[in-house]
């Protein structure tokens, strides 16, 4: 049997958040890009005061330097300096942990100064040169699963990150490559890549991403957000990712997938209570073993 | 299958005298892929892994045989399959026996479960060896220890 890992997340004087134990529901969420130092700090305040209501925990996600758009007329970012500032006021003014991604190998040791977790963008799951990156900071690290790539074929890159010395890694699952401009979501690939004893995440609003559908930029199917949050819940996962926006429509990244806040509280609620009811079923019946 | 010859010997043979050292046949680790597993059951042409945890104690083995009994049956795609850790399919309850046992000790477990290949254990219960039929009679015949 492959053993089970859990890990804490946080560093210094914040609230370490316990990944793995399934205790609690773990929210990733944030606006997909850091648009400005006023703009965060507000997403935080929101989104911070919901989970809390709800009691739910919560890392602040958001990127300094979306170094994947299509278009370069897109919105790339604050950058790496600007952003970390940012995450780290945002870090210390709501005592939480906070995750940004990163897409160059020279940009993973500032980036783990500063947060608590360290993402690798779901383009670049397979790219040695970042996997070493990441693990050689000994954050742990949010590792997407790249839309081309089976769970499977995952658990490479979890071997890429051991050997370079990091065990503490989140293997999120956000969506599949179904032709062109498509995914589809094969909730499968949470139970495959949770073989490999480490957490899981669920990223239900990339999920729902149709990729550079509108031809220089990302469409998506919203509407979709709530059920597959709660089937990603049913089927059990560690954590749950959303990207949250108080106006979507002139979101500077990911328009048409990121989540309006409205709608953050009943997702989350909803949520919650299928965490703990999954969690009474796994007290009953057990790891159900068919073969 | 006859063993008899090696039976009538005088000389009592203690298992690791003819057991094929660590070093000589596959062992894999519980956590490494099967694909890895195969290919280095490939490489040492034996029909047989033994896999350890990371005290070198014996999880279990995986021979041949469970390999075309997984492939008549597995449903998944291939890769999936070779990407899916040795451990999954291993047979933890395999026979075992000690170094310092005799070898006919080991023939008699050998008969019993028609199995050609034992583990071999020291008192602590690590792997140290594996005692392959084969290559254990040609040991003998070559050093022409009979």
């Amino acid at each position: 049997m492959i053993e089970k890992k859990s890990f804490d997340i946080g560093y210094g004087n914040i609230e370490k958040i316990n990944i793995g134990k399934k205790k609690d529901l773990v929210f990733i969420g944030g606006p997909c890009a850091i648009e400005n130092r006023d703009h965060a700090l507000k997403m935080a305040e929101l989104i911070y005061e919901i989970c809390n209501k709800i009691g739910i925990k919560l890392i602040y996600k958001s990127c300094y330097d979306k170094d994947c758009r299509s278009s370069n007329k897109s919105f790339r970012g604050v950058g790496l300096e600007e952003g970390l500032k940012i995450l780290s006021e945002v870090r210390n003014s709501f005592n939480i942990p906070v995750v940004s991604d990163f897409s160059d190998p020279s940009w993973a040791a500032p980036t783990a100064e500063v947060c608590d977790l360290i993402q690798i963008p779901a383009y670049l799951c397979r790219q040695t040169s970042i996997l070493e990156a990441a693990a050689k900071t000994n954050k742990p690290i949010l590792l997407k699963k790249g839309q081309f790539m089976s769970p499977w074929n995952m658990k490479n890159s979890v071997n890429k990150l051991e050997n370079f010395g990091n065990n503490k890694i989140i293997l999120t699952e956000r969506g599949t490559f179904f032709g062109y401009n498509m995914l589809v979501n094969d909730m499968k690939s949470l139970p495959i890549m949770a073989e490999t004893g480490y957490p899981t995440c669920y990223d239900a609003t990339h999920s729902v991403q149709l990729p550079t559908s509108a031809g220089n930029i990302s469409g998506g199917e919203r509407e979709f957000i709530p059920f597959l949050v709660r089937s990603s819940i049913a089927i059990g996962i560690d954590a749950l990712f959303m990207e949250v926006h108080d106006d979507p429509k002139n979101a500077l990244s990911d328009p048409n997938t990121v989540l309006n806040i409205k709608y953050l509280d009943p997702i989350l609620r909803q949520a919650k209570v299928l965490f703990e009811t999954k969690l009474k079923l796994d007290n009953e019946f057990g790891d159900i073993k068919v073969d | 299958m006859n063993l008899e010859i090696l039976r009538l010997t005088n000389k009592k043979f203690k298992v690791h005298e003819v057991m094929l050292e660590l070093g000589k046949f596959p062992v894999a680790k519980t956590t490494d892929f099967l694909k890895d597993s195969i290919e280095l059951m490939d490489n040492y042409r034996l029909g047989i892994i033994c896999v350890v945890d990371e005290n070198n104690k014996l999880s279990g083995i995986l021979t041949d045989g469970d390999l075309r009994r997984n492939l008549s049956n597995v449903q998944k795609p291939l890769a999936s399959y070779f990407l899916d850790y040795t451990t999954k399919y291993i047979k933890k309850d395999a026979s075992t026996i000690y170094e310092n046992d005799t070898l006919n000790d080991a023939l008699e477990v050998m008969e019993k479960k028609e199995i050609w290949d034992l583990p071999v254990l020291n008192d602590k219960n690590e792997l140290t060896g594996l005692l392959h039929l084969h290559k254990a009679i040609k040991k003998i015949l070559t050093n022409n220890i009979l």
